[in-house]
């Protein structure tokens, strides 16, 4: 169900909404208040002692001080001032303290579009509308390729800005499912008033079907970088693991005495098996260091990393006398 | 030292146009300001029509989306200008140069302000740098950054930053110089028996306004010229490709842009003292206060730059800071309010044009500081922030406070300056426009804001709240062309005095500071005798008008 909106603000659709609205609305009151009493003291002054037509001047009152008075308007105000100061810091450090449990979405903010990046341990996905779930802290990590951008959602009463070569981030938590409008509010040039997109709150289980949708399992080269670079490398070091270089093809002898040599569906199973469950069979020579990354790199991946392996080795891109090592 | 009945005064008492451009009489230089600087009103004017009609609906109406040979002008550009021109081209010389000029030396019963040639010199800087602005609108690439310059957005823009950078900060020294003129002329040429505490509050005002401009504005110059360096020989200061902080400009900036909107507003509540005092005919409720508050005012304005910029991602405690600081402005704000309105108390109150603007001064710009105190909430400026409800706020209090007090000094001192009397019938007509106008372009957008409308959008088209948007946009729309007519009937009945319109008394309010004892207009000097300070401006409990 959408929030409706009133006369005066917009639907409260994150945690932080109504904590903001309620200091809104101290300070709407008190300024009506004010406001009553300035503008009605005013007009009654100038009603009541109103000059008549064709009366001449005369001397007037000489009331030119009177400290109590003076002393209450500016106590009073002052004490409000305060009050207001320091609520309205309170519910900037809500706005500002991220949550433990926060997720993270990497934004990117460039003339003129918003790009969000979602990382998840099938990989990741990117869209230009923001999709979050509900009832989950979120947490935008952002910086600008080009100007200053800010990022604002007025239903969620949230903003920041999107700078570039420095990250800024915001966070916020949606209360309801529904689409809500989403702003560039840092003047960004031409079509500044054009980067503007929607948010997409969506239950858990919408969520997790449109990161099935749009997260695209890593390629070799990003699991490589992720996952293998620090023990496992291209040109032929040994590292904490067996390089990469020449895998394909190459017979490794392991400590229980057997061997193997990596290729067709074997070689496949062999590697899924060092992904998921390295020390099964460990290649000699090398401690048993590898832990599983059975919650990182997916079965979709596995297959990735396979053909990357390949294309490592094929023909023409290695010198031949490596070939077989 | 009575209203001299002469036929000759300053207006006349040379002739040819050479007798102007050449002059170092502080009033006809507050006459030549008042031409230009109400051309670039009405200049300003234009393009805040041209925005309001843009964004009568969503769509593009009147602007391309984007330039094409053509036609190069974009809702950006309209935007940029509209605020450029409306800042360092109307509102900062406003009051100070050509209220300011007129009266002050006048009011302090002195021949000329302290360096007459130099006064002569400000109005020809102001007149090169406003060359250079314009230059860079029609002969240039015109800017499309916002008034504001912010990098690196202006550093990569395509437009012609430089050269409209480079007026502003020739328009700067302007300011700077007349500020200096000002004050040097309150600490020394004060007419005998005038301390400090006898100066009407206008004084006061300009005198703080003009220690703002001479402080300030050098740092405005600094910044552009950083700028200037960086656009043209590509000195990584701003911008983060080269090495530099694009929030640092926003600092530099708004060091000097919160002092220029006190340079802005500090005139405006000069003015209304006098205002509320003389059609009121009672003495100032709290003089010292006041006096005391436009300084304390001016003051504290260096200390809160930083609250224009709580969502730029500076440090929270600096946020802090900024907050509290800006908090204890408003303190000295709402006294003078309540000041104000104590006067009135026991008063003999004359509902003539100027005390109508003074009176809608007390409703408008009491709306743009009660708005103000939602902005300097640290947590409440989050969604207020770069929206319409910013605009709506700056406007109340530049505009629902500087120009209408402007509005209503002009009237207060227009039959002194010409010595012709406009029609107050005219007079009230103009201010009901003014009034209802003014109101409904700019309470609209206090809403519009609220529900999330950002600033400096040229179309709402394809939103969620589109259609929210669009009744506020035609509200304000209609508003702005209710302002318009009002500004349109005001020119006229002005114009009309000066032709047709009966000849003012030396003092047609019965004011008792120094400016009302000498004719109207007055003489080439002033003074037909050196005046000498009997009592205080606002002693109308003591002295009757025709004794001054």
């Amino acid at each position: 169900m959408e929030p409706k909106g009133t006369f005066l603000l917009p639907p409260q659709a994150s945690t932080i909404a109504p904590e903001i609205d309620a200091l809104y609305m101290f300070i709407f009151y008190l300024s009506v208040f004010f406001f009553i009493v300035i503008t009605a003291g005013t007009l009654y002054f100038a009603v009541k002692y109103r000059k008549k037509e064709g009366e001449s001047f005369s001397l007037t009152s000489g009331l030119r001080h009177n400290t109590k008075l003076e002393i209450i308007w500016s106590v009073i105000p002052t004490i409000l001032f305060m009050i207001i100061f320091a609520w309205g810091w309170k519910v900037f450090l809500q706005a500002h303290a991220i949550p433990a449990n926060a997720k993270t979405i990497h934004v990117q903010a460039n003339q003129w579009a918003w790009n969000f990046q979602y990382s998840t341990l099938k990989g990741i996905g990117n869209s230009n509308d923001l999709y979050i779930p509900v009832n989950q802290p979120i947490k935008l990590s952002m910086y600008s390729k080009d100007v200053i951008h800010s990022l604002f959602i007025p239903d969620f009463r949230v903003k920041m800005d999107a700078l570039p070569g420095r990250n800024t981030t915001l966070w916020f938590e949606a209360t309801a499912v529904g689409e809500y409008d989403l702003y560039c509010t840092e003047y960004c040039g031409l079509d500044h008033s054009r980067m503007n997109r929607t948010v997409h709150v969506l239950s858990e289980e919408d969520y997790a079907a449109f990161l099935a949708d749009v997260v695209q399992p890593r390629k070799f080269d990003e699991i490589y970088q992720a996952s293998c670079r620090s023990c496992h490398s291209l040109d032929g070091s040994i590292g904490t693991g067996p390089t990469f270089k020449g895998l394909w093809g190459r017979t490794s002898e392991f400590t229980d005495g057997t061997s193997l040599t990596i290729v067709g569906d074997v070689g496949a199973k062999y590697i899924r098996d060092s992904v998921y469950n390295p020390n099964l069979q460990r290649v000699k020579g090398f401690s048993q260091a590898m832990p599983t990354h059975k919650n990182s790199i997916t079965e979709e991946e596995i297959q990735h990393i396979v053909d990357g392996l390949k294309f490592l080795d094929q023909p023409g891109e290695q010198p031949p006398s490596e070939q077989g090592n | 030292m009575s209203a001299a009945d002469s036929n000759t005064n300053y207006i006349n008492h040379t002739k040819g146009i050479m007798s102007w451009l050449l002059t170092v009489d502080h009033k006809r230089i507050g006459l030549m300001y008042m031409i230009v600087v109400l051309s670039a009103f009405a200049a300003g004017g234009f393009f805040a029509v041209a925005i309001r009609l843009e964004l009568f609906a969503p769509e593009m109406q009147i602007f391309p989306a984007a330039p094409t040979e053509g036609a190069s002008w974009t809702y950006n550009k309209a935007f940029t200008l509209h605020g450029a021109i409306m800042v360092f081209l109307f509102i900062i010389p406003s009051i100070p140069a050509i209220l300011g000029n007129f009266c002050l030396p006048i009011m302090l019963g002195t021949k000329d302000v302290a360096f007459p040639r130099l006064n002569l010199a400000s109005w020809y800087i102001y007149m090169i740098g406003a060359a250079i602005c314009l230059y860079a609108i029609f002969f240039g690439n015109s800017v499309d950054t916002g008034w504001t310059f912010y990098t690196p957005y202006s550093t990569s823009s395509s437009s012609s930053v430089t050269m409209m950078t480079f007026g502003v900060f020739v328009l700067g020294f302007s300011s700077i110089l007349t500020g200096m003129n000002f004050v040097v002329t309150v600490h020394k040429m004060r007419a005998p028996g005038m301390g400090w505490f006898e100066m009407p509050l206008f004084v006061w005002g300009i005198y703080a306004t003009a220690l703002i401009q001479i402080l300030a504005t050098p740092v405005l110059a600094i910044t552009l010229l950083l700028l200037i360096m960086e656009t043209t020989f590509g000195i990584g200061i701003f911008d983060p490709a080269n090495g530099g902080d694009p929030v640092l400009f926003q600092h530099f900036f708004w060091f000097y842009s919160h002092p220029a909107v006190y340079i802005m507003i500090l005139p405006g509540m000069a003015v209304m003292s006098e205002l509320i005092a003389v059609h009121s005919h009672r003495t100032i409720f709290g003089y010292k206060l006041i006096a005391y508050s436009s300084v304390a005012i001016a003051f504290l304005g260096f200390l809160v730059w930083g609250h224009h910029m709580f969502v730029s991602g500076q440090s929270e405690f600096i946020s802090l800071l900024f907050s509290f600081i800006t908090f204890l402005i408003g303190v000295p704000t709402a006294i003078k309010l309540f000041n104000w309105m104590t006067t009135m108390y026991l008063g003999q109150i004359s509902w003539n044009t100027p005390m109508l603007y003074a009176l809608c001064f007390m409703v408008t710009f009491t709306i743009g500081g009660l708005t103000g105190v939602f902005l300097g909430a640290l947590g409440m400026d989050i969604p207020l922030h770069d929206t319409y409800f910013v605009v709506a706020h700056f406007h109340y209090v530049m505009m629902g406070g500087t120009v209408i007090a402007f509005l209503g000094g002009l009237h207060h001192w227009w039959p002194k300056i010409f010595g012709k009397m406009y029609s107050e019938f005219w007079g009230k007509i103009g201010f009901v426009f003014i009034f209802l106008g003014f109101n409904m372009t700019f309470f609209s957008q206090f809403i519009l804001g609220q529900q999330g409308m950002p600033r400096r959008y040229a179309d709402y088209a394809g939103f969620e709240k589109t259609q929210l948007f669009e009744t506020y946009h035609q509200f304000s729309t209609v508003g702005s062309l209710i302002l318009a007519v009002g500004f349109i009937i005001i020119l006229i009945y002005l114009v009309h005095s000066l032709i047709a319109g009966k000849k003012a008394p030396a003092n047609p309010w019965g004011g008792l500071s120094m400016e009302w004892a000498t004719s109207s207009p007055p003489p080439a000097h002033n003074f037909l005798e050196d005046p000498v300070c009997k009592h205080g401006p606002y002693d109308y409990d003591k002295v009757r008008p025709e004794d001054i």
